[in-house]
């Protein structure tokens, strides 16, 4: 055990030494504060957008203007909602519904907007409270080019408009020289046109990136509204009160059965609490597969750079695995940790913090700490661990050099990529056939059993599924240590698949 | 104390159809340096790698120190394999002190040892350096220490001169007679007969497996009959029917003297090499060489491995 230990130690010594340990322990947290830092500037600095409308038949550039607005409106109250969080003083209530669904926006256009609210709010705000910074307009509509004639035909507009939508040419705007993002082109039977779904479209939308579809949603939905306001005028329906009706909310509340008496409700902390599966799959997908890294890195080192038979002239083949399944497990397990106080802390400074969405953070980190997810998580990481070490210390030993196990690796690292591409699925139907199927498929059962340890599956299956993952860990461990002990001296040509099960089977020359 | 540290008997190892050792049974006394020759291919790493037990022999007995594992006994012996490789990204000093420990010695202990050892043997300066800074001679001298760091009792080292320059070979070759004289006994493998005939006492020559020669250095020379080398332009013919003569053995060419030819003559018994000069000049024979020297091991290892040495 001496060996193993010293082995083991010089694993993890060597290993904390590397600037790749390093990167991976700070990595992953700075990421993750970049990508919502960077998301969340990002969303306030997207520059604004232009487009605009050849309307032949005079009906829908208002409502168009109107939805934008509405939209911009209801962007600068979700703002207002935030600077409000923020700037609250403590033990106060803002006085106004800063909720973002339809009827409040409306409620807030009504009143004024930012400027009456803010009006409202100063009285709970604290004194020393920063000037809010408005939203930049997501979208603007311009008038055509200068260039292009309003009454010419829509191909010869469309023509004129092709190289501003192309971002060869550049309108004019207040904010500088901008190419045209999006055109829409109605023609002057608009109003019918809208409705009719055979023959060339009546209304269309061009531009040349249509991942964005903020824009033509907004606009389907004006458009919508405006021709259905004409058919309820036209067969004498009272549009205010149908726009009445159709600002109504209702309200469900949402309870789970499995929780407490009494306390049934779901709260957004549990909705984001039975999200987190995913999160630690992905953690767990991440874990296993940089501490596999270094475990290749490190016995095709001892290969390659014929080091092993130093080492098997004073420890035993297995000495050498154990050791190095004993440091790399160290190294893994220390950054796991890192990886998760980090979490935990900037949950708990960001609660304190009372940013927006503090008062969610908090008790959805304490619903996962009371969950017995993070325990799960361990376990599912070692025994995970411990499958895919047997796997990866065998190819380590199976390659002369790191050019040799990227050809091996490459097929291992599709496998492993299967959780990833389900872990989506399994955590939305953690009981259906998808999510039972890759449970006893033993490569993606810590997984899979991560990703449903939310859903509380039943206590059998899960006491199965350890014990398949122990057992498949034992099995491959033990190939694993045939392998090594017959291919860490070997050099020149790879064994055929043949020979490595001759290995296993304890045959072979040695 | 048993007086050997290593007895081999009956040695056989198979890989497949290959047989890389033949039956090879040899027995190092204690205190010795043994040199184990061979040409390249011979069988020289397989049969050490048994005797570490990193492979099994398909048949014979193995004892080292008096135990049939070398694992039993290695906190006992040291082994410098001939592949050689070091941890690049360690120091010089970390190296030898983690070899030293797996070894059996106290942590803190091999560290003091590594130290000592880098600065006696001229890489003190070196001690913090990884090994991916320093040259392939030093990095060859730090794995010759992390061999012997822990002062085993028996010594094996595999090629232990390939790819060191003259002026190493040298601080080597006093390494192993460091090692002697503080009682270690050691095994080294080469195919450079020139180390073994300034260091052995004893040796083993294997070809192809087998054993060929086992014993003294000077009995090693002794199997080469005595003979004298003449290169000459005229025809030898008169020294055929001379008393003594055993052999006239053409050699082709004289690369030195052209024109002329390389004879080698070989001696019957006692046979006097002045009289085989007299004659040369009795019979009117030109010489350009008459070379009566001893031969060296060279020679002796070049005659015993034959063709197979050659090759090598």
């Amino acid at each position: 055990m001496r060996y193993v230990f010293l082995i083991a130690l010089r694993e993890f010594a060597e290993n904390a030494k590397t600037k790749g340990f390093w990167i991976g322990i700070f990595m992953l947290p700075l990421i993750l504060t970049i990508s919502i830092v960077v998301t969340t500037k990002l969303a306030h600095s997207e520059p604004s957008r232009y487009f605009v409308v050849v309307d032949k038949s005079g009906a829908f550039v208002e409502p168009i203007d109107k939805s934008i607005e509405w939209q911009h409106q209801r962007s600068v109250l979700q703002a207002l909602g935030q600077y409000v969080q923020e700037n609250l003083r403590a033990g106060q209530q803002p006085g106004v519904n800063l909720a973002t669904y339809q009827a409040a926006v409306d409620a807030f256009i009504a009143a004024g907007g930012k400027d009456a609210y803010l009006e409202k709010l100063r009285p709970v705000l604290r004194e020393n409270a920063p000037a809010i910074k408005e939203p930049t307009r997501q979208f603007t509509r311009v008038e055509l080019p200068g260039d292009i004639d309003p009454d010419a035909s829509s191909d010869a507009i469309l023509a004129g408009l092709k190289p501003y939508l192309l971002g060869d040419r550049r309108i004019a705007t207040g904010g500088g020289d901008v190419p045209i993002f999006a055109a829409l082109l109605i023609a002057p039977d608009g109003v019918d046109g809208a409705m009719r779904w055979t023959g060339p479209e009546a209304i269309q939308y061009w531009s040349t990136n249509l991942a964005v579809d903020d824009l033509p949603d907004r606009i389907r939905n004006a458009l919508n509204g405006e021709t259905r306001r004409r058919l309820y005028v036209a067969r004498g329906v009272d549009v205010a009160t149908v726009r009445e009706i159709e600002a109504t909310y209702a309200r469900i509340g949402a309870f789970d059965p499995g929780k407490a008496a009494g306390a049934e409700t779901v709260s957004t902390a549990d909705r984001i609490a039975g999200n987190v599966p995913v999160a630690f799959v992905y953690l767990l997908w991440i874990s296993i597969f940089t501490v596999m890294q270094m475990l290749l890195n490190n016995t095709i080192e001892e290969k390659s750079n014929r080091i092993a038979e130093l080492l098997l002239s004073s420890v035993t083949p297995n000495e050498i695995m154990m050791g190095k399944l004993f440091g790399i497990a160290g190294i893994g397990l220390t950054m796991v940790a890192a990886w998760l106080t980090t979490v935990f802390v900037a949950a708990q400074l960001y609660q304190n913090s009372g940013g927006p969405g503090a008062d969610v953070i908090g008790p959805a980190v304490d619903t996962v700490a009371a969950s017995g997810l993070v325990p799960m998580f361990l376990l599912c990481f070692l025994l995970g661990y411990l499958i895919y070490a047997g796997l990866f210390l065998s190819i380590g030993a199976l390659c002369n050099d790191i050019k040799e196990a990227q050809n091996l690796q490459g097929p291992m690292m599709l496998i492993m990529m299967v959780p990833l591409f389900t872990m989506i699925s399994v955590n939305r139907d953690p009981h259906g056939t998808l999510a039972t199927i890759m449970t006893w498929i033993p490569l993606y059962t810590p997984f899979t059993m991560m990703n449903r340890a939310a859903a509380d599956p039943p206590l059998m299956e899960v006491v199965s599924a350890m014990l398949l993952m122990l057992a498949t860990a034992l099995l491959l461990l033990w190939s694993a240590g045939r392998i090594f002990r017959m291919a860490m001296l070997r050099a020149g040509n790879r064994p055929k698949l043949a020979e490595v099960v001759q290995w296993i089977r304890g045959r072979g020359d040695a | 104390m048993n007086s050997t540290v290593l007895e081999l008997e009956n040695v056989t190892k198979r890989f497949g159809d290959f047989t890389a050792v033949h039956g090879v049974s040899l027995t190092i006394p204690r205190g010795s340096i043994y040199g184990f020759l061979g040409p390249n291919g011979a069988g020289k790493t397989t049969t050490i790698r048994m005797i570490f037990d990193i492979i099994k022999p398909s048949s014979g007995r193995i004892s080292i120190l008096g135990a049939a594992s070398a694992l039993e006994v290695r906190r006992r012996i040291g082994y410098l394999p001939e592949e050689k490789g070091l941890y690049k990204a360690m120091t010089a000093a970390a190296t030898i002190a983690y070899f030293a420990s797996l070894k059996g010695l106290p942590r803190k202990a091999a560290k003091q040892r590594a130290y000592e050892l880098l600065g006696r043997y001229g890489l003190g300066e070196f001690a913090d350096t990884r090994i991916q800074a320093l040259s392939k001679g030093m990095g060859q001298k730090v794995q010759v220490l992390c061999a012997v760091a822990h002062e085993p009792e028996f010594v094996v080292l595999d090629e232990p001169f390939s790819g060191l320059d003259p002026v190493n070979q040298q601080v080597l070759e006093q390494l192993i007679r460091d090692l002697a004289l503080l009682g270690s006994t050691v095994l080294f493998s080469t195919h450079v007969m020139q180390h073994a005939e300034r260091l052995c006492d004893h040796m083993l020559l294997i070809a192809k497996g087998r054993k060929i020669f086992d014993g003294t250095v000077a009995g090693a020379k002794a199997t080469i009959p005595r003979r004298v080398l003449i290169s000459t332009e005229s025809s030898v013919d008169p020294l055929a029917g001379l008393d003594g003569v055993a052999e006239i053995k053409p050699l082709g060419d004289s690369a030195t003297n052209p024109g002329a030819k390389d004879w080698e003559i070989r001696l019957r018994g006692q046979a006097s090499a002045q009289a085989i000069l007299e004659r040369c000049f009795q019979g009117g024979i030109v010489l350009r060489r008459f070379d009566h020297s001893e031969p060296s091991l060279h020679d002796a290892f070049v005659s015993l491995v034959g063709a197979e040495g050659e090759r090598a």
